[in-house]
């Protein structure tokens, strides 16, 4: 870190997007098996207007012609449909709102014939559960790989504890297993559902159908690879993993990519991505039920709902970027139009880094470290330039609901 | 000409906009009477319903209101829609036992009968006699009732309703006294027919 | 069984969740109140979802503005917190108050205060109930907070604080178009004497049917039934009238 910049390399100043609740302390999307402690994020960028990157792609989504790009879906799902009743589209996901509808869509609307493929979340919430359940029950097959519990524990724990970054190991299985069962399946053509960058990840991400393969190839050079923040021959070496041990969490190699001709392609690009109007969508089309109550941390009940360890995430977030799950949640209503940017702000300062209480034993447990260990990463990892210490209590220096900083 | 209704504001209680509304749509010129002043400057009095018995008699006696009331019903027409009916009667028994106008003889008790009380809904009149206030309604018009508490008198009925068996009095009327249990304001047209009766005597 | 429009308001739109989640825009709450009333509707009520949760005040313009010309019912609730917001209502054109969030986690005895000033009939308590294994709990905030009451005790107590009608939401039911919680509203309805508004659920003639002969709730709430124009009212109570019962 210069002396320009905070923890993470994140400004030191912070700044709100005047459109939506977003803060210029938001950090895009890593690649995570090059994530290393101490790695400088790329923050949110903004525009002269003081407008976030994520709102000015969703003004420009209204002047996408969606009819068009529709027609390049059509052209897709007739490139990769079987004639002989096999399996034709890879579908990942875990029974959440995206994956029903992308399922859902492709099959029932594009004639084609999906398989779903699931990394499923290390500690499973009753509600993901049951939401996985009916995801199959709409008609669908699903590949699970059930990752070796001893290896992905401790990969989460490291995460945290090096990184306080804990839902690491899922993001990595996440973007790699599709392609990878796309090789294994011998079926090319695999479809997520919307596409991050359109949260603030470098717009130019945004005007391409496919992910970057950077984010889930690489060569294997072992030496190159880094899990839990950790190098991956270290590791092997300290818990006495085998290649296969890592290997789902590894990137694949990019020639058997290219052998196969997998593409890995976002629904969202094909369709205006509308979360509230994917939740609707599920709960008319199949039987996808919202959280049982408020999710921690937010007001939402629709949003990523099945692991328990996500909670954790978000908590860290805050600690680590001052934005926590109702900030994330908020900013993506604000520029679908589902509320506004004073409501956002509301709910902000109502829910957002709240402890997350519900799940904490059960990830401390699984994590195998104790509530005072927990408590010194998250200290550590707190960044200084974000947050003071006020009557014994930690409070966000330049809170979004403070008007002073409007 | 009819000259001003007067709506009686108790402050804090009574659905006043509501009725505000329906004698503005039942050709009424209305003023809102909060001070016994305002008085003379209407030739008919509403009081309104939405309050408890207790509360509210206290409200009027406090204002000076109660003094206005009983003199202007001594020439003035009045209507007293629900609540402001029950006030009319010499004694109620909500919320403990609470000296009403004495307009018209009777007591405001609670109901009791096998139905869900109050007795929320619409419902229909079984009209003794020919009042002016119900010209043109017929005896398949309903009005919507919401009460817990019944006028009982035997000497001024205009109307009775039944509720799941249970006969009480809906409508009293003395001179140019009137009293509804009901809510014309919110009966439909049958309910806009009926103020605009009273507003036209 | 009277039939009741029910709008869930985020101002300035009339909305419809599904299980109290989602905010999809249905329409203008004056366009619809007016076209619910001249459909017949026995009653209006406008719900402002949002208040309680967004914690903000209410925002009574709107609600002046919906009620003009419905000469039927119009019940409001939604954020309110004492009696003067009730009092501003009345004086915007409700006639009977709802009240859930602050009556069940801050201040039950407001419920007892606002029955002594407007009358227990004008006193609404909405409950939204969450179905647990064995029980039901008591939620607020538009289905969000928990708040570890039961809706068989709730109920009961809100009734004695003098509350003189209860609608009954589920949010299971929600939006889902099939069905009515029939074991919750017949539960309800054998622990109160006040009457009793089921809503939530309903998807087809059939479905409002079978609520009104095997748990006989005083009225029923109609959303998503009356926005998607899946029954309309005339129909309805057309077929009630066939299966008419002697009642009030």
């Amino acid at each position: 870190m210069t002396d320009e910049q905070g923890k993470y390399g994140l400004p030191l100043e912070v700044q709100f997007c005047k459109k939506c609740t977003m803060s210029n302390q938001r950090p895009s999307s890593t690649v995570e098996f090059k994530n290393v402690k101490g790695e400088k994020k790329r923050p949110l960028a903004f525009d002269e207007y003081g407008v976030c990157d994520a709102c000015n792609f969703a003004e420009q989504k209204k002047k996408i012609n969606w009819e068009d790009r529709e027609k390049q879906l059509v052209e897709l799902c007739d490139r990769h449909r079987r004639n002989d009743g096999r399996y034709d589209v890879v579908v990942p996901g875990s029974g959440g709102k995206d994956s029903v509808m992308a399922a859902h869509l492709l099959k029932y609307k594009y004639g084609m014939n999906p398989i779903l493929v699931t990394w499923p979340p290390a500690l499973y919430t009753e509600i993901g559960r049951v939401n996985f359940d009916r995801w199959l029950e709409m008609g669908f097959a699903n590949y699970t790989y059930h990752q070796n519990r001893n290896v992905h524990r401790i990969l989460t724990q490291q995460a945290f504890v090096n990184l306080c970054h804990p839902f690491q190991p899922f993001i990595l299985g996440q973007k790699n297993l599709a392609p990878k069962m796309s090789v294994l399946l011998d079926i090319p053509l695999v479809i997520f559902g919307e596409n991050e960058a359109e949260y603030g990840n470098a717009i130019a991400d945004n005007e391409k159908p496919t992910r970057d393969p950077k984010y889930y190839s690489a060569k294997n050079r072992l030496e190159d690879l880094y899990l839990g923040g950790i190098n991956a021959l270290e590791l092997m070496d300290q818990y006495k993993f085998t290649a296969a041990d890592l290997e789902a969490y590894l990137p694949i190699d990019p020639h058997k990519l290219e052998d196969t001709g997998t593409e890995v392609h976002y629904l969202g690009f094909y369709q205006k991505w509308h979360p509230q109007e994917t939740y609707y969508f599920s709960v008319e089309n199949s039987g996808f039920i919202p959280n049982f109550h408020r999710t921690e941390g937010s007001h939402s009940k629709y949003s990523s709902l099945d692991d328990q360890i996500d909670w954790l995430h978000y908590y860290t977030a805050h600690v680590k970027f001052g934005i926590g799950r109702a900030t994330y949640d908020t900013a993506q209503e604000i520029r679908n139009g589902d509320i506004t940017r004073a409501e956002g702000v509301s709910l902000i300062r109502r829910y957002d880094g709240e402890y997350p209480d519900h799940y904490l034993q059960s990830c401390l447990e699984y994590m195998d470290i104790s509530l005072d260990t927990f408590t010194e990463v998250i200290e550590e990892a707190r960044s200084p330039h974000l947050w003071s210490r006020v009557n014994g209590q930690w409070q966000l220096k330049n809170p979004i609901w403070d008007n002073s900083y409007e | 000409m009819t000259g001003k209704i007067g709506l009686i504001d108790y402050g804090a209680a009574g659905n006043q906009e509501s009725i505000r509304r329906a004698l503005i749509e039942a050709g009424g010129d209305v003023l809102i009477v909060s001070d016994a002043a305002d008085f003379s400057k209407v030739s008919k009095l509403v009081l309104p319903g939405v309050g408890g018995f207790h509360d509210v008699m206290a409200i009027i006696k406090s204002s000076g209101l109660y003094e206005a009331i009983l003199e202007a019903a001594k020439v003035k027409p009045i209507l007293g829609i629900c609540l402001g009916m029950q006030m009319m009667a010499t004694l109620g028994f909500e919320y403990g036992e609470t000296k009403g106008l004495n307009l018209i003889d009777g007591e405001v008790r609670k109901i009791t009968c096998k139905g869900p009380i109050p007795h929320i809904g619409f419902n229909r009149l079984e009209q003794m006699g020919d009042s002016p206030l119900f010209k043109g309604i017929s005896a398949e018009d309903e009005f919507y009732f919401m009460h817990s508490y019944e006028f009982v008198n035997y000497t001024d009925i205009l109307s009775l309703s039944s509720y799941y068996g249970h006969k009480f009095v809906s409508a009293v009327g003395q001179n140019h006294l009137f009293g509804v249990q009901f809510h014309p304001e919110k009966s439909r047209e049958a309910g806009i027919k009926l103020l605009r009766n009273f507003i036209n005597l | 069984m009277r039939i009741i429009a029910k709008l869930d308001v985020k101002p300035p739109f009339v909305v419809k969740p599904v299980h109290f989640e989602g905010l999809r825009k249905i329409g203008e709450p004056k366009t619809l109140a007016s076209q619910y009333y001249a459909q017949e509707a026995d009653e209006i009520f406008y719900l402002d979802i949002v208040s309680s949760l967004y914690r903000r005040e209410i925002l009574f313009e709107e609600i002046k503005r919906t009620a003009e010309g419905v000469f039927v019912p119009f019940a409001v609730g939604g954020g309110v917190r004492n009696l003067d917001d009730m009092t501003r209502l009345f004086h915007c054109g409700a006639d009977k108050v709802v009240i859930n969030t602050y009556a069940l986690q801050h201040d039950p005895e407001l419920i007892d205060r606002a029955a002594h000033l407007f009358g227990s009939q004008s006193v609404v308590v909405n409950i939204e109930a969450k179905q647990w294994d064995g029980w039901w709990e008591c939620y607020s905030d538009c289905g969000r907070e928990r708040s570890g009451k039961d809706v068989l005790k709730w109920v009961k107590e809100a009734q004695e604080r003098g509350a003189g009608e209860v609608l009954l939401q589920s949010v299971d039911r929600d939006g889902r178009k099939a069905g009515f919680d029939i074991d919750l509203i017949a539960n309800v309805k054998d622990k109160v004497s006040i009457p009793l508004v089921a809503a939530s659920g309903a998807g087809s003639l059939e479905d409002i049917r079978k609520v009104y002969l095997e748990a006989a709730p005083d009225a029923i709430a109609l959303a998503s039934t009356l926005h998607y124009g899946i029954c309309d009212i005339g129909a309805i109570k057309k077929m009630l009238n066939m299966d008419s019962k002697v009642g009030g």
